[in-house]
């Protein structure tokens, strides 16, 4: 007999099994579609996912929190993935060194530029203190900004969520911006796309060229870092 | 051997978590692991080939890691229905200002350093002629 009682059912849901299949299930069919639409940028696999399992979640009446505790070691994941990051920067150290100025210089603005300009529009236009919180680091990579959401008084979900909208937003307006701007060099186009949108900006720059995603790929990782140092601190002293 | 890498990697992120969580440095831990990874591989002054691997098949699926993260808005709906004017906003505008910001320093870094190495090339053949 099939056992329908709701407590079975509600013990089965924490295993984490069930919680990292629907995981994984629901990325591999958000990879699918944005596959199947050309590599739309708007059907960000992560969203689609986040946005499939938030339904679920939501309409089979569970909690987030066992949901949560159920995927638990995808979560877990992500620390030591983060800390690979260090493998693709170290072996870009030559062209690090080699443009050391442009990228140092680059980022220098940049950084700043895309904490104050989000933090500022969210303050102006009277957004709660947790959402300036949670805005602030969006542009890194979501990895290192959920720690440094966690770390300022921001909520780290939040935090995930914006951080893909500005992926999104980056991808999207990154290249009609810069050829507006009659920025052609492909090392300014992807400083400024992988500074301002990490990893979403990076794999469309890598679309337009070996060298801006490459250059895109160190803007994200070298901001993400000096966010992650910067802004701790800053937000200690306010 | 890959096991040896991940545990190169899981040291990193340990002393990281331990340096962040009783509040020696305030970044995040696993952050404060990249550097420690990043300062080994400049001992080690190469990539292991085992570690190589591991980061490519772990990074590819990055996007996957923060799911369940991310699943959590269901608990900031409410707020993202009264705040959504200033978040639009301040994604829309924040990232079209920070990608035109960097854009042209970028541009302005770029052809700085083209000038001067011309200029430099200059006085070089000026030198030898």
């Amino acid at each position: 007999m099939l056992p329908l009682d709701p407590h079975v059912w509600h013990k089965i849901e924490l295993v984490p099994a069930i919680g990292v299949g629907a995981t994984v299930a629901a990325y591999v069919i958000a990879l699918r579609l944005q596959r199947w639409s050309g590599g739309s940028a708007i059907l960000n696999p992560t969203l689609v996912a986040i946005l499939f399992l938030a339904f679920a979640v939501k309409i089979s009446g569970l909690d987030y929190a066992d949901y949560a505790r159920s995927a638990g070691v995808v979560t877990f994941a992500l620390a030591p993935a983060v800390v690979l990051l260090a493998v693709p920067l170290f072996r870009q150290r030559r062209l690090i060194r080699d443009s050391a100025r442009i990228i140092v210089g680059s980022l220098a603005l940049g950084l700043p530029t895309g904490i104050l300009s989000a933090i500022g529009i969210a303050w102006l236009l009277h957004a709660d203190r947790l959402t300036i919180l949670s805005l602030a680091p969006k542009s890194t990579t979501a990895g290192i900004a959920i720690g440094i959401s966690e770390k300022i008084g921001g909520a780290p979900s939040l935090t995930a969520v914006l951080v893909i909208m500005t992926g999104i937003t980056g991808a999207v307006i990154g290249p009609i911006a810069t050829r507006q701007l009659g920025v052609s060099d492909p090392r300014a186009v992807g400083l400024a796309m992988g500074i301002a949108s990490h990893g979403i900006g990076t794999a469309r720059a890598l679309q337009i060229s070996e060298t801006a995603g490459a250059f895109a790929g160190l803007g994200m990782s070298l901001n993400g870092i000096f966010t992650a140092i910067l802004l701790p601190v800053a937000a200690n002293l306010f | 051997m890959l096991i040896t890498e991940a545990l190169r990697v899981l040291a990193c992120l340990c002393a990281g978590e331990i340096l962040s969580g009783v509040g020696l440095l305030p970044f995040p831990g696993p952050v404060i692991g990249l550097v420690f990874l990043l300062a080994n591989l400049a001992l080690i002054g190469e990539v292991p080939q085992p570690l190589g691997r591991l980061a490519d098949h772990v990074l590819a699926v990055l996007g996957m890691l923060f799911v369940p993260t991310g699943v959590g808005l269901l608990a900031y709906t409410d707020l993202l229905r009264t705040e959504f004017a200033p978040i639009a906003a301040a994604i829309l505008g924040g990232t079209l200002v920070t990608i035109v910001v960097t854009a042209v320093a970028a541009k302005r870094l770029i052809e700085f350093e083209a000038q001067k190495r011309a200029i430099a090339e200059g006085e070089a053949t000026d030198a030898a002629a």
